[in-house]
């Protein structure tokens, strides 16, 4: 008989469950392009259409590229961790899970696995968003502006990676996966992306108020319109540790019970 | 001898899709010992997978307890867990995983060290025969295959029971006696052994003690022997092809007992009175009554006999266009 | 059989009935190309609320009213898509052999499926507006107005249908699905969701010479100011120049498939 694993192991065994997560990307490369690439395309395509918007009276900067590429990584990571749902689903319905669910290992360490390579994984789509938009006039964020949108980009793709997963193992259905997409794409789409709060139509004013994506929008989108201040992170980071607190509640709580179907 | 699986009035209940509720396993009770190959045989939906995720901790029972390898399913489902292997039925395995690292896989989750991971994964390797193809992505792999490796990775912590769940539903012969041999060597080695099957061959050439489900329930357990003799008596299958001979002989053989329906047009059966498992004085009587036999077979009574008997019908549809029913 | 003879036209509406039949027996398959542009429309016009006074916009109650017609071309081009989707299907589950091999013009196999995503592009034009009226934005052209965006819906879905089935019969499911982001890289550089004077990057330059801008401005003439008739009949020209170009392509391909036999 083994003995019970040490936290050390446990860790390990994280790593074992990311390393297959990242198989998706590293062994079909082509199934995870359009994953990769859309945000970057949402951004340019955005870009093109709203560009003019920059020079109403209100708007904070007066390239809307600066504006518009950091609502990209929030984009990513919705998209990243809907993706991590959409292959847990998938993973239920063939049976797979059941082998990480018949592992004694602690349940924690499962759902670790599924979250952490979502966060990795987000590094991609951000990383080639950041290069186009550099490559197409973007003003440098500083290291540390950067910094913030990748840490974010990373704790956003595992909230929406929770959240996705939780909802897989409640339906047990790849036929779930429009909720999971539509549910991180409405939360970024019902915030300021587009425009300055002030400018929003007067119902979308009130739901991005109440809505904690905006507030981890603001974060990121303070370095590339100005500069980082204390008081436009904090309500990031609140809202940050809110969803994930959460959304790790609300997976934690369906993984417990998977076996009551 | 101590019980290794003890089953208790075990159910487990679903939602019916009109509403109600309807009892996939409807009470059973069993108990596995030490070093036994135990059979559950039973047709498509009977309730077999359902009992088995019960006791690998996969799903909740609604009522009724279960201890396997001396620890409560639902209480202790860590240590349950770290007792069992398991193969379920639909061998699910990453098809973008090679062989070697799904057992590497698999041993880091039930908390082995790199190294000894390493070790063990070409051992088990080794012991399938997939030693070759161990650096081959699982999506290359045939059927067999697969569901050698998913023995292999069920083996990795050398557990005490085993569960298979269909371990041969699917495959070619060839790979189906592979995978019986495995599971003899293993059981030889001490290892328990729950197997579900709906195939009887299988319960027959593997079990020790065969437990028979059909709508949820157990409706009878014993050794296949036992299990064959309740129903008895062997039959004699006569094949006759000349019409007037195969005419001549029913009557004379209706005599001795009763007659069933043929298997196809030029052979029918005998039911022989229990014990009897002599042919040649049928032969004999056939011959001086002047009728050409073409043929002439003793056929043991099968264990679809005895499902037959306990449940009113069929095991499978196959077994029901092989077997005979009784001539009206 | 010649291409207008009532035994070619028969044939060509049992294949219109059944793939709308088809849709319409799932309408789960319809979410996306409901759901998606929905969607787009709502955060849009609550998003660029005040890109409306910018200077150089056009004259318009909202900017609601002024991207409903945005929302019909993205709905009708993934409407077309999804000939296409469905058309690969029925080619790999083996129906798309058994047509083949019926006495049925070749032609008309590609027409009926080009029809069929038309006429349910009238079903999602009309959806649009309606939900433009019940919202409070008017439609300045009227009835003639609505006819007119009607007809352009249909050319837009026929355009993109015919690329999808050519799609569809030459290459793999999962190309067909891929499309899928394309369809949307073409409507964000053209003038669909916004007026073509005040794009910027690519865009600025691209819509120009993009056949779904001029598309989507004679669908959105009528919702926003009336038909002038111009602008209107350029668009049905070059939908019409498209569709038939797509369709040629459709009925080329499934040529070649054919391996050249007739």
């Amino acid at each position: 008989m083994i003995a019970k694993p040490s936290f050390i192991e446990n860790l390990q065994l994280v790593w074992a469950l990311v390393r297959r997560g990242l198989n998706e990307i590293l062994r079909v490369p082509g199934a995870s392009l359009p994953g990769v690439i859309a945000p970057t395309i949402f951004m340019l395509g955005t870009y093109s259409i709203f560009g003019k918007l920059a020079l109403l009276p209100g708007f904070d900067t007066s390239d809307y590229l600066d504006w518009i590429l950091p609502v990209g990584f929030v984009q990513a990571a919705a998209f990243t961790g809907a993706a991590t749902g959409v292959n847990l689903a998938r993973d239920i319905e063939s049976g797979w899970f059941d082998r990480m669910l018949l592992a004694p290992a602690p349940r924690w360490v499962v759902l670790a696995g599924l979250v952490c390579s979502a966060g990795i994984r987000v590094l991609m789509p951000s990383s080639l968003l950041i290069v186009i938009g550099m490559s197409v006039g973007l003003r440098w964020p500083g290291a540390t502006g950067l910094i913030i949108s990748f840490v974010t980009a990373a704790l956003l793709a595992a909230v929406m990676a929770f959240w996705s997963c939780g909802l897989a193992m409640k339906f047990r259905s790849q036929d779930a996966a429009p909720l999971m997409q539509s549910s991180g794409f409405m939360l970024m789409q019902l915030t300021a992306v587009y425009a300055p709060i002030a400018l929003l139509a007067p119902w979308l004013q009130t739901i991005a108020r109440v809505n904690p994506f905006t507030y981890v929008l603001d974060a990121v989108r303070q370095s590339y319109i100005s500069t980082i201040s204390w008081q436009d992170t904090w309500p990031g980071i609140v809202a940050m540790v809110g969803m994930l607190v959460a959304s790790a509640w609300f997976a934690v709580w369906r993984i417990r019970k998977m076996n009551t179907a | 001898m101590t019980p290794v699986i003890e089953v208790e009035q075990l159910v487990r209940e679903f939602k019916s899709p009109s509403g109600g509720s309807m009892q996939a396993v409807a009470g059973v009770d069993l108990a596995v010992n030490e070093g036994e190959v135990y059979g559950f045989l039973g047709p498509n939906g009977a309730g077999k997978t359902t009992l088995v995720r019960m006791l690998v901790t996969l799903l909740r029972p609604s009522s009724g307890t279960a201890r396997v390898a001396g620890f409560d399913i639902v209480n202790e489902p860590g240590s349950v867990r770290s007792a069992i292997g398991v193969t379920l039925q639909e061998a699910a395995l990453d098809p973008l995983m090679t062989g070697f690292e799904l057992l590497q896989l698999q041993a880091t989750l039930h908390g082995l060290r790199k190294g000894a991971a390493s070790a063990k994964a070409d051992e088990l390797l080794e012991r399938v025969d997939l030693v070759r193809a161990k650096d081959a992505r699982l999506g290359t792999y045939s059927g067999g295959m697969t569901r050698r490796l998913d023995l292999a990775m069920s083996l990795i912590h050398e557990p005490k029971v085993l569960f298979l769940d269909e371990p041969t539903t699917g495959l070619d012969p060839i790979s189906r006696k592979v995978l019986w041999d495995e599971v003899r060597a293993l059981n030889h080695e001490g290892t328990t052994v729950f197997l579900t099957t709906q195939y009887l061959e299988e319960a027959d050439a593997l079990a020790d003690r065969v437990g028979i489900i059909a709508d949820g329930k157990l409706v009878a357990e014993d050794t296949p022997e036992n299990l064959k003799a309740d129903i008895g008596a062997a039959r004699l299958e006569v094949t006759i092809n000349d019409p007037a001979s195969h005419a001549k002989a029913r009557e004379i053989l209706g005599g001795h007992g009763r007659l069933l329906k043929p298997r196809s047009g030029v052979s029918f059966f005998l039911q022989l009175p229990p014990g009897d498992t002599q042919l040649a004085p049928y032969v004999i009587e056939l011959d001086q009554a002047g009728v050409t036999v073409d043929r002439v077979d003793l056929v043991e009574p099968s264990l679809d006999d005895v499902f037959l008997l306990k449940t009113g019908h069929h095991l499978d549809a196959d077994a029901a266009d092989a077997a005979p029913t009784p001539v009206p | 059989m010649s291409a207008l003879s009532p035994a070619y036209i028969r044939i060509v509406w049992a294949i219109a009935i059944r793939s709308i039949k088809r849709i319409m027996r799932r309408p789960q398959s319809l979410m996306p190309i409901f759901l998606v542009p929905t969607m787009f429309l709502v955060v849009t016009s609550g998003g660029a609320a005040r890109a409306i006074n910018l200077p150089g916009f056009p004259e318009v109650e909202s900017f609601f009213q002024f991207a409903i017609a945005g929302a019909i071309v993205q709905s009708t081009m993934l409407g077309g898509l999804m000939a296409g989707i469905n058309l690969s299907v029925d080619v790999d589950n083996g129906f798309f052999d058994r047509m083949i091999v019926a006495p049925v013009p070749r032609s008309a196999l590609v027409l009926g499926r080009v029809l069929g995503s038309a006429a349910i592009a009238l079903f999602q034009a009309c959806l649009y507006l309606a939900l433009g009226v019940v919202f409070g934005a008017s439609i300045e052209g009227g009835i003639f107005g609505i006819l007119l965006i009607l007809v352009l819906a249909g050319i837009c879905a026929a355009s993109m249908g015919g690329l999808a089935v050519a799609l569809a019969l030459r290459a793999q499911a999962q190309w067909v699905q891929g499309v899928f982001p394309l369809v949307f890289v073409i409507i964000f550089m053209s003038s669909a969701f916004f007026p073509r004077e005040l794009l910027t990057g690519p865009a600025e330059t691209i819509a120009g010479y993009n056949p779904i801008s001029y598309l989507a401005e004679g669908m959105r003439e009528p919702i926003i100011s009336g038909v002038s008739g111009s602008v209107e009949l350029k668009a049905f020209a070059i939908g019409l120049g498209l569709t038939i170009f797509t369709t040629l392509i459709a009925v080329w391909a499934l040529r070649v498939r054919l391996g050249g036999s007739r």
